[in-house]
């Protein structure tokens, strides 16, 4: 379900573990009190079934290099082994990554080393991802910011909400992210996740699905809040510390104002999470210590060239280098 | 699976004066909380701790007493019943008539057992309440199967002719917990123990049901037991492995355990009920009268409710002790309903005994599975979602405006989102309206409606992975170009499903069908499925063609409206719509 096809160069990889987790998600026995889908360690006998249906037999893959990664899958489901072992046999140019802590490929010695050249999904996942956005959620006519800030190109993310299960693959390479940025710090408790909108309740739900932490939301950050941020307020867990779940951050002002809140109420912001980060640095609203995991990263240069996207405001200088090319938003300002 | 069950009540406060009456000396509460009893399986035990009159000093109240304990044996069944005193069945007027008595020590006039207990004495002799001491246990009760011993403990150790808070002989206690269990307990060494006292050894913080220490002076003097005397009382506890404290005296139910910084666990759980006597409505009813507000005194219903909903109200407790250790706390209240009256269960706790966690911990293991597989079969979605209101007091009242829909009361489903078990739960339910309900089946796009529908949707999304979904703002107002184009490219959403949290008048689904039908121009059909459903008949009303909808639910509940009625409404009246004032803890 979840393979990525890069035709530039030729390569196909598949993760075993998000394509564990999507079964998992679409069984509802994974809606119990102490689930946390994302530390699943054995491929299910279901999920098997599935990836086998995989064949990649047109014609057009003949000559593809195809990684199985097998990141965080240690154990397979009994009786289930040589099935998959002899799916990855019959691809063509199979090659195993990340296969060292698994049983069932230690004890027929197929653990394949890491070699250059092999990138991981989470590698590939980035240029996938840039792919997509350019593609599906990117609108060049821009869009007017409540607040007068006027985008060059508006980037949809409902767009990939509304495509089907697309979502999961995103929300699992932040949760992935997540997991690695936790373990090299050597943490290990429940944090809590903090959402004040639409698209972050919704990324933030499913996060907490995979991770296992409680989310707390502000019914939108305005002055008609007063109903949530007395709850909120009242809550055991205002003292806590939280993770910012967003959308799409660009100048951080959003998430800054999240920030406010939180430490209002007494609690402490641990970093922000989200789908996109504009400006890779974000040195103005984050600590380098803070969390600060995102499922794609932009430089603005790279964000500009790749995605035409772009700021500006009333004071915008007709010398800008968008404005030079010509760049116009449907708003009348330039 | 043998079991037993006992009622604990508490605080039942007779008396022979005709402004002081138990509500007890009513029939019609007698008969319903008798009938709330009637045919619960292996009820055969009573525990009352404490307050059983007003006033010590009236041997009539007692009489009383006796009658209202008849008519239980009666009726019920009741073979078991143990009693201690409280601070009201103390007679101060018995002990101010020896106060002059040269051979009596002034000072220390509480240590009068048999003159400041005179008349509950008498009470206990004839109700044979297996009375042993007159200070320290005051009595016990050995029962089988399930083979438990009831201890009853007396609280009012240092209460004479005035008042104080809870203290307890420790050497009369330590002494007769020696010689009626034997040296270590090992006269009932496997027999689960549970000591019944008068007053609250502790602070229950509401919220949480985190329970602290207290000094006896944070909710008033005398409003729990003297802290470096219930020290001591609990290592007597825990040396003879008691490890249940029942008691009462503050009126209002709670329960828990300790846990603190300095304490992570006792090992003790609490549990104090609320009175079952005091005459709650007469008390507010004085107060109204003495307001001189006639809406309020007309409103005298509504208020009953509310107060005993927020504070002090009638109550019982049900505990249900099995043989293989899990032990389980109901607790009901008297409730206003539709202007009746009725017992209703307010909270269930489940837990397992000490002695028997390993026990548990492997039957639990081996039978997992099949476990899980029934609870799913015969989950009661809606028991959960009521219970978990109730225990967390999710359910404001007060007086609050959305927009202009007058309330006074509302749900804060809040709490729901924002605990993950909780969703899980939800989650289950609403997957299950769409396993059974055909027309659910065959729908093919989900919309959440506002930031609750956008959660409640991350968590059954996948469930569906070939149904189209999305979520838009509440509000139509704030949908921006993007959210608009959502409905262009729908055509065959039909029909239209939408999640939510609480529906009431319908008016946000309304607002949003409006919205699809002006962008299609088409008869639809709307589906709303919502965690609770406060409609007033179950029904949001149709738009003649444009679309019609149906409505599933979790569970429903009933939301009282301002009593102003819309235009005639104060908050309405001066304009202060988006107000929001609800009545804090």
């Amino acid at each position: 379900m979840f393979e990525i096809i890069n035709d530039d160069q030729k390569q196909i990889i598949i993760s075993l573990h998000l394509e564990e987790i999507y079964t998992e998600m679409c069984l509802k026995t994974h809606l119990r009190d102490e689930a946390r889908v994302f530390s699943k360690e054995t491929l299910s006998k279901k999920c098997i079934d599935n990836i086998v249906q995989l064949t990649f037999e047109e014609k057009k893959y003949s000559d593809y290099e195809c990684f199985i990664d097998f990141s965080h899958i240690k154990y397979i489901a009994p009786n289930s082994g040589d099935k998959l072992l002899e799916w990855i046999q019959n691809l063509p140019n199979a090659s195993i990554i990340h296969g060292e802590e698994c049983q069932l490929l230690k004890e027929n010695k197929m653990c394949v080393a890491y070699k250059d050249g092999m990138h991981d999904y989470r590698e590939m996942f980035n240029d996938y991802g840039k792919k997509y956005i350019a593609k599906n959620c990117c609108d060049p006519k821009g869009y007017e910011t409540q607040i007068g800030i006027c985008l060059g190109v508006y980037v949809d993310i409902k767009k990939i909400i509304n495509d089907s299960i697309e979502m999961l693959r995103w929300c699992y390479i932040i949760a992935y992210d997540l997991d690695k940025y936790f373990l090299s710090v050597n943490e290990d408790k429940k944090n809590l996740f903090f959402c004040h909108t639409l698209n972050g309740a919704y990324i933030a739900g499913i996060l907490s699905q995979l991770l296992g932490y409680d989310l707390v939301y502000v019914d939108h950050l305005g002055p008609y809040n007063k109903l949530n941020k007395v709850d909120f307020y009242k809550g055991k867990s205002r003292t806590e510390e939280f993770i910012v779940v967003a959308d799409l951050v660009c100048l951080g002002n959003e998430f800054l104002r999240a920030k406010n809140i939180v430490e209002y109420l007494g609690g402490t912001v641990k970093g922000c999470v989200g789908i996109i980060q504009m400006n890779d640095s974000i040195p103005a609203f984050l600590s380098p210590d803070q969390v600060n995991v995102f499922a794609l990263k932009y430089t603005p240069k790279s964000a500009r060239e790749e995605l035409g996207y772009s700021v500006r405001t009333d004071f915008c200088s007709a010398q800008c280098e968008h404005c030079k090319k010509g760049g116009t938003i449907n708003n009348g300002i330039s | 699976m043998a079991y037993r069950k006992i009622v604990h009540i508490s605080d039942l406060h007779f008396s022979e004066k005709e402004n002081e009456k138990s509500v007890l000396q009513k029939d019609k509460y007698v008969n319903d909380f008798i009938d709330s009893l009637k045919g619960i399986d292996s009820l055969d035990t009573l525990i009352i701790s404490g307050d059983i009159v007003n006033k010590g000093g009236s041997q009539g109240a007692y009489r009383l007493v006796d009658s209202f304990l008849q008519k239980i044996r009666d009726e019920l069944g009741i073979k078991n019943i143990l009693c201690v005193p409280g601070n009201h069945d103390v007679n101060r007027n018995l002990l101010l008539g020896i106060s002059g008595d040269e051979t009596v020590d002034t000072e220390r006039l509480w240590e009068q057992y048999d003159v400041k207990l005179k008349y509950y004495w008498e009470f206990d002799e004839r109700n044979d309440f297996g009375s042993y001491q007159k200070s320290g246990l005051v009595s016990y009760k050995v029962l089988h199967n399930p083979n438990m011993v009831l201890l009853g403990i007396d609280s009012t150790d240092r209460i004479g002719t005035s008042d104080h808070c809870g203290f307890i002989n420790i050497e009369n206690l330590a002494q007769a917990f020696n010689d009626v269990l034997g040296e270590e307990g090992g006269n009932y060494k496997d027999y689960i123990k549970i000591a019944v006292l008068h007053h609250r050894p502790i602070i229950y913080e509401s919220a949480s049901q985190r329970v602290t220490e207290n000094n006896g002076s944070d909710i008033g003097q005398y409003g729990t037991c003297d802290s470096e005397n219930w020290e001591k009382t609990k290592k007597i506890l825990l040396a003879y492995d008691v490890h249940y404290v029942l008691t009462g005296h503050v009126h209002g139910t709670q329960s828990g355990q300790i846990r603190s910084f300095d304490v992570p666990n006792d090992e003790i759980n609490y549990s104090t009920v609320g009175s079952i006597g005091v005459d709650f409505s007469r008390e507010i009813k004085e107060r109204l009268v003495l307001s001189g507000d006639k809406e309020l005194v007309d409103r005298f219903e509504e208020l009953v409710c509310y107060e005993s909903l927020n504070g002090n109200h009638n109550s019982y407790n049900i505990w249900t002790f099995y043989e293989s250790g899990l032990v389980q706390e109901e607790q009901y209240k008297y409730i206003v309903d539709e202007g009746k009256r009725h017992w209703c269960r307010w909270k269930t706790k489940t837990f397992e005994d000490k002695e028997n966690e390993h026990i548990d911990k492997e039957v639990f293991a081996t039978g997992v599975q099949t476990a899980s597989s029934i609870i799913e079969e015969v989950e009661d979605y809606e028991e959960k979602i009521l219970t978990c209101i109730r225990e967390h007091e999710l359910f404001k009242t007060g007086h609050y405006h959305w927009k202009s829909t007058p309330r006074l009361s509302w749900i804060d489903t809040s709490y729901f989102f924002q605990h993950k078990e909780m969703m899980f739960t939800i989650a289950r339910g609403i997957n299950g309206i769409f396993e059974k309900e055909e027309a659910l089946k065959n729908a093919s796009g989900i919309i959440g409606l506002g930031i609750k529908g956008a959660i409640l949707l991350s968590y059954v999304r996948f469930l569906f992975p070939n149904k189209k979904c999305s979520y838009l703002p509440e509000n139509p107002k704030e949908y921006n170009d993007y959210e608009k184009a959502l409905f262009e490219g729908s055509e065959n959403i039909n029909p239209v499903v939408m999640l939510t949290d609480v529906v009431h008048s319908g008016s946000v689904v309304k607002s949003v069908a409006n919205m699809f039908y002006e962008k299609k121009k088409m008869y639809f059909k709307v589906i709303v499925v919502a965690i609770i459903d406060a409609t007033p008949n179950g029904i949001i009303a149709k738009e003649k063609r444009k679309y019609e909808v149906d409505l599933f639910s979790l569970a429903r509940l009933k939301v009282i409206d301002c009593h102003g009625g819309g235009e005639n409404c104060d908050i309405y009246i001066k304009k202060l719509a988006n107000v929001i004032e609800y009545k804090e803890d």
